[in-house]
């Protein structure tokens, strides 16, 4: 973990007041792993934000965003060659377990994460899928990324509120019915980043599933993002549990 | 150039602390700090028994400033000598323990604990934190902060440092108490009460509703509060509220503080009494300053 200054090498909009960011730094591309998050510090604001690295390429790290308020706001009007000042990478990553079927449940944002770990997973490809992603947006324009999931051996499921793309209703509906339906040559392993309910919902889909293990990334409002503050707790079965250094991968079994 | 300044036995390389709360132990940030520009580190506060602190979300920027309901999550006095206490010696600089209690006997029986053991030689009693259940704290009360310095005070030789709320009708009565009851120094100010309400969900921003406002939007009310004590009382004051480079810093130490302490910006940049305390070196070279000590007080009015 560092502190460090880098420069934006690139922003771009990949959807409606949603932005992909990259710079070059190799020390955040080696050491970081899926499910890490980097502490940016955005200008006129005053805490830290964290973002989770979404993607690295050779000695390009990306993080995906979401204008959701003043920081990301600020954050999407950065330009080639802003600076940014990056504590990072934090956090408890993914556990890979590699003799089992990765699913990886995304809702909404919460895709992001994922990337990063479908790209650690396909180098243990053998034949068939890497895994499965389960995909639930609100609206089709959130669809995003999908073309690089299947790029790395992803069959993709996707489930709409309103239908108008795939399943209609909750993703984590659509998980239950393909896991009843499907044969699954090894054990699964349930990778997700997403809304509460929908982790809470995995939970209990988790629970007739005594055999599978499942992860989730947690969101909290962040202080110094280092363990110090205690500022970005959740509950959890034993106690509250900091996501900046507890998590943000937690086991859901241990929080729902 | 002389920047060393004492408070109470405790001789202080640099006249920078870090706030309770805001630095943790100090041995999570080993890997990060350069710890050789702090003067002292001041430790979350703890408390006779653990505590696991206030239900989430605890923190929350605002317009100008940081909302907090932490609610002295710490691992106890048990807990802390047995596991912080060694990390944090070995970091090579001066540290002073942060004590809360729910009581004025806790306060005491803490104390006690911490007396006997070697390697601490400072304490800051926390009579200020606005989290506890009953909303008034005990330096809201000028009878109250004299008992609990005075029953201290009989227990230890050791350096005690009384931490003040700001949010009292005169501070220095308040102040004058615990210089009465035999305070090396005071520090001020804590956090002020405050919440926020997000429109969309009606909710509170904080899980508790409400916390402690820190950061640049209390800087103003601090410094107030430093200036209005320096004036009545001998002992040393630690003055910090809403610090966040140089300049904010020397209106501290002209208002009277004899160091200064730095929180919410440690937890965006827990490396920043570096960078304050190089602004404050060349401020004083341009004024030709000798002695930090020159420039405690010095406002011109
Ligand atoms: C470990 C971690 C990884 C994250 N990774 C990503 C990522 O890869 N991409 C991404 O777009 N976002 C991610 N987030 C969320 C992101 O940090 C917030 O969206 C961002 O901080 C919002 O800042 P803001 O100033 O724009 O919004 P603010 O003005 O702070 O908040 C606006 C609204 O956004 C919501 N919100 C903001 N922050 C949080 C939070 N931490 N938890 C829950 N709700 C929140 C609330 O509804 C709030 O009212 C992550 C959060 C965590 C904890
Ligand atoms: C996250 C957080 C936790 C804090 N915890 C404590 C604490 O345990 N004990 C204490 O005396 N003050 C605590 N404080 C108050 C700070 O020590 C400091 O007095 C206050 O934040 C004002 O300074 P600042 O504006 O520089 O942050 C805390 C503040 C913050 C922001």
């Amino acid at each position: 973990m560092k502190l460090l200054r880098v420069n934006v090498k690139k922003i771009e909009k990949v959807a409606k007041d949603i932005y992909r960011l990259n710079f070059t730094f190799p020390y955040i591309a080696k050491r970081s792993l899926p499910g890490h998050f980097l502490h940016v510090r955005i200008i006129h604001t005053i805490l830290r934000r964290p973002f989770s690295i979404n993607k690295v390429e050779g000695n390009d790290v990306f993080i995906l965003f979401k204008v959701r308020g003043k920081g990301t706001h600020i954050l999407s009007g950065y330009k080639k060659g802003s600076s940014l000042d990056i504590l990072g990478p934090l956090g408890r990553p993914f556990t890979i377990e590699r003799n089992t079927f990765p699913i990886l449940v995304a809702g909404g944002m919460g895709i992001a994460p994922l990337l990063y770990l479908a790209q650690k997973l396909n180098r243990f490809r053998k034949k068939g899928y890497t895994g499965w992603l389960f995909f639930g947006v609100k609206k089709k324009n959130e669809l995003i990324l999908r073309s690089e999931f299947v790029k790395l051996g992803f069959r993709i499921f996707v489930a709409t509120q309103d239908g108008s793309v795939g399943f209609k209703g909750m993703v984590t509906e659509l998980l239950e019915r393909k896991l009843k339906s499907s044969q699954i040559q090894a054990l699964p392993r349930i990778y997700a980043c997403g809304p509460k309910d929908m982790i809470y919902n995995l939970g209990e889909i988790l629970k007739k599933y005594p055999s599978v293990e499942g992860e989730a990334s947690w969101e909290q409002f962040m202080g110094c993002g280092l363990g110090i503050c205690l500022g970005c707790v959740i509950a959890t079965k034993r106690g509250y549990k900091r996501v900046c250094t507890e998590g943000p991968v937690f086991n859901i079994k241990d929080v729902f | 150039m002389n920047l060393g300044v004492k408070i109470g036995k405790l001789q202080l390389k640099y006249p920078i602390v870090t706030a309770s709360g805001t630095f943790g132990f100090g041995e999570e940030l080993s890997s990060l700090v350069d710890f050789s520009s702090l003067g002292a580190l001041v430790t979350k506060t703890i408390t006779l028994k653990s505590r696991r602190g206030n239900p989430p979300p605890r923190i929350r920027e605002v317009e100008c400033g940081v909302l907090n309901s932490i609610g002295l999550d710490n691992p106890g006095v048990e807990g802390f000598l047995k596991n912080k206490l060694p990390k944090i010696k070995k970091l090579g600089v001066p540290f002073i323990v942060s004590v809360g209690g729910y009581s004025p006997s806790e306060y005491v029986e803490v104390v006690k604990v911490l007396d006997r053991v070697k390697g601490i030689k400072a304490i800051e009693i926390n009579l200020s934190c606005p989290n506890l259940r009953q909303k008034k704290m005990f330096s809201q009360s000028a009878r109250l902060t004299f008992k609990i310095t005075d029953s201290l005070r009989r227990i230890t030789k050791k350096t005690l440092i009384v931490k003040l709320t700001g949010e009292v009708e005169d501070i220095r009565k308040i102040a004058k108490s615990a210089e009465y009851g035999g305070a090396d120094a005071l520090s001020l100010v804590n956090t002020f009460f405050a919440m926020g309400v997000d429109v969309d969900t009606k909710k509170p921003f904080l899980g508790r509703v409400y916390g402690g406002y820190s950061g640049k939007g209390i800087k103003p009310l601090s410094l107030y509060r430093v200036w209005e004590c320096a004036k009545v009382v001998k002992i040393p004051i630690i003055g910090g509220g809403g610090i966040d480079n140089y300049r904010d810093a020397i209106e501290f130490f002209l208002v009277g503080a004899k160091v200064i302490s730095l929180g919410t910006i440690n937890l965006v940049n827990p490396n920043a009494a570096k960078s304050i305390l190089n602004g404050i070196i060349k401020y004083m070279q341009k004024n030709k300053i000798k002695d930090i000590n020159e420039l405690v007080g010095g406002l011109v009015v």
